[in-house]
């Protein structure tokens, strides 16, 4: 029943192009499955550079466009799906892949939904045909060392240890 | 009438913690390493934080102690392990707030106790772009909580009251007759393991993923300690769907499942001993996880999840393992679990409130209680149903043949009621905050039960109260009641006693 009324949704999208991202795809998938749909992201992680084909993993979070950088921006968790694409598409000018320190390239996917696919093994990406880069990767500053931890943490060790071995000496029996 | 504990119990208590807070702070030299090798000051300066706070809170306990004299009692060493068991994540949760990756210190405190009893549920704001180091942090409170943080510190340290501190871990059975020896075989099993496991996930890193070298050995080192470990956390925010491998979801099984072992079970597979399936503990587990399985598989089945077999076998098998162990890795989106509705549901939740084997790390009420809880009631309707005077061996085998008292059956039963009660207590809570019974009952059996599987309740929007809850469905799950019980009599004792 729930598949009938996806098909009733999937085909006009197997006609056009369609943008989306990965919550809607996590929401609806029987919408989209086996659709060419678009989806631009972040690649984050590392490139999985297999025999032929490569396998990253785009966010489309909002730490894609916004890198997280104070508190204040810690608004919840990361929203990504994996891409799959053909060894010759991948070009190594697009930078490092997202992490600490690191923006990844901002990468606009064309390609299939494949959702728990039993032809790839049962998996869920999107199987790429097309890719266009928004932005190469580019380096976050990273925060700076805070003196005042250092000291902290140093001066509290040395008290730390300090204290240990004077509560030794005082226990040892005199003479 | 209440009696007041004299003032040599705290000072035994403080010197007990105090070294289990060294331990922790020696702990923090792991993620340091990672830290000055890929030059993140920032989070080396937080580690090294910790590192001195729980020096200096460990050398201000020895001080404080220093003229402390007897033996803890077996009652303070509960009251040792209930303390540790909530102190120590505060103490791991600094290098996380000062990441910047969490809203609230709740929230970093949320994510310390998840990691420490191996939980895996988390609350962090992009995990994706976290430090290095600090994700290596998370996993290794994780190891350090599935090896058993007092376990840990008797390692190093003698101490006084030794076996109580032990059993109130949620251990029951010491493989050696000393508790330090049984402490060094867990260790010499987990590093063997370590080595094993992080050798050859890097190889797969490395030749099959087609990652990075050093990236290889991130992945293998945070996996491994949290599969081994049955913890949950994974270095990137899909979990294990991020590998896009069956070849890397099977070896990561093997890795849930010895954890979930008991360490007295690789005992005796490492001395190769035999007629292990008269063992009533594995019968179960083998039991309880063919039918939870069988149950799941039906449920996704019949609801039309999956297309073919192959994806509903290769997911279905993985969750429900990942369930059982109490481990928490998802190979599917929480958004997808969520709608694993019916049989599926039922076999999934089911599998996470048995959880894996006595004294191993996994959580949950445990394959040996659900035995001996059946055992009981069959003898029992044995008894009845046998003319009076008929004598019924209430024996079971667990290394050898066992004595099924009266005393046993009930303290089983128990602890299985009690778990139960958590539950149904969790739940109502996140009922309460509206949530649907189905996701309610999922995330507080998840919680309670140490396993981390999400259907998107925890979340770092979710209430604070509710937070709070599963903070606290999180620590006495895993110490499994007796201790904390003991912590609540010794501040009613302290306070009220004369």
């Amino acid at each position: 029943m729930i598949r009938l009324a996806a098909a009733a949704f999937v085909v006009p999208l197997l006609m056009a192009q369609v943008e989306v991202d990965v919550t809607e795809l996590d929401t609806h998938p029987e919408r989209y499955e086996g659709a060419t749909i678009v989806i631009t992201g972040e690649v984050i992680g590392d490139y999985g550079i297999r025999s032929d084909v490569v396998w990253v993993q785009l966010n489309t979070d909002v730490y894609a466009s916004r890198p997280l950088r104070t508190r204040e921006d810690a608004v919840g968790s990361n929203v990504g799906i994996g891409v799959r694409y053909p060894r010759s598409l991948h070009d190594p000018g697009w930078g490092p892949p997202g992490g600490y320190g690191n923006r990844g390239p901002i990468l606009r996917v064309e390609g299939v939904f494949r959702f728990n696919d039993d032809r790839e093994s049962g998996e869920t990406f999107v199987d790429a045909t097309a890719i266009e880069v928004i932005s190469p990767a580019r380096t976050l500053d990273t925060r700076e060392p805070d003196r005042a931890m250092w000291i902290t943490g140093a001066a509290a060790a040395l008290m730390g240890v300090g204290l240990y071995a004077a509560a030794r000496l005082r226990r040892r029996p005199v003479g | 009438m209440l009696l007041r504990p004299p003032a040599a119990s705290y000072r035994l208590i403080a010197h007990d913690l105090g070294r289990i807070m060294a331990v922790v702070a020696a702990a923090g030299a792991f993620p340091m390493v990672w830290a000055i090798a890929r030059r993140e000051w920032h989070s080396a300066g937080a580690l090294l934080l910790m590192m001195g706070i729980g020096l200096l809170l460990a050398g201000a306990a020895e001080w404080l102690s220093s003229e402390r004299n007897g033996t803890i009692a077996w009652s303070h060493g509960m009251v040792v392990v209930a303390l540790a068991w909530l102190l120590v994540p505060a103490l791991g949760a600094l290098p996380l707030y000062l990441s910047h990756h969490y809203g609230t210190v709740l929230d970093a405190y949320f994510d310390a106790m998840s990691g420490l009893t191996t939980t895996g549920l988390a609350v962090i704001s992009d995990v994706d772009h976290l430090p290095v180091s600090i994700n290596v942090w998370r996993h290794t409170l994780q190891f350090l909580g599935g090896q058993g943080i007092v376990l840990a510190a008797l390692t190093f340290f003698s101490a006084s009251g030794a076996l109580s501190l032990f059993q109130a871990e949620g251990r029951e059975e010491r493989i050696f007759p000393s508790v330090g020896t049984t402490a060094r075989f867990i260790w010499l099993v987990s590093i063997s393991h370590a080595v094993v496991g992080i050798t050859i996930l890097t190889i797969d890193g490395i030749v099959v993923q087609g990652f990075h070298a050093w990236r290889s050995l991130l992945h293998a080192t945070t996996v491994f300690m949290a599969a081994f470990d049955t913890g949950g956390f994974s270095p990137q925010s899909t979990s294990i769907a991020y590998y896009h491998s069956p070849i890397f979801e099977m070896m990561v099984a093997v890795l849930m499942v010895a954890g979930a072992m008991s360490f007295g079970l690789h005992h005796a597979l490492w001395n190769r001993r035999k007629n292990l399936g008269a063992n009533l503990e594995i019968r179960t587990i083998l039991a309880t996880f063919a039918i939870t399985l069988f149950v799941t598989m039906a449920g996704l089945a019949a609801a039309d999840v999956f297309d073919g077999t192959l994806g509903l076998t290769r997911r279905g098998f993985f969750q429900v393992l990942s369930a059982h162990t109490g481990t928490g890795f998802a190979t599917v989106s929480s958004a997808e679990l969520a709608r694993w509705g019916g049989l599926a549901f039922a076999g999934m939740t089911v599998a996470m409130a048995l959880g894996g084997m006595s004294s191993s790390t996994a959580g949950g009420v445990k394959s040996l209680r659900v035995g001996l809880t059946i055992r009981s009631l069959f003898d029992t309707v044995r008894e009845v149903l046998l003319p009076e005077r008929t004598v019924v061996p209430n024996t079971f085998q667990q290394y050898g043949q066992q004595q099924l008292t009266p005393r046993l059956g009930q303290s089983v039963m128990t602890v299985s009621l009690l778990f139960v009660a958590l539950y149904l207590f969790g739940a109502a809570v996140a009922i309460a905050y509206g949530y649907d019974l189905q996701s309610a009952l999922f995330e507080s059996v998840s919680a309670s039960a140490a396993v981390g599987l999400s259907v998107g309740v925890t979340s770092p929007d979710m209430p604070a109260l509710l937070q709070i809850v599963m903070i606290f469905q999180m620590w006495i799950g895993r110490l499994e009641f007796v201790a904390v019980f003991a912590l609540l009599g010794f501040v009613v004792s302290s306070v009220w006693g004369d």
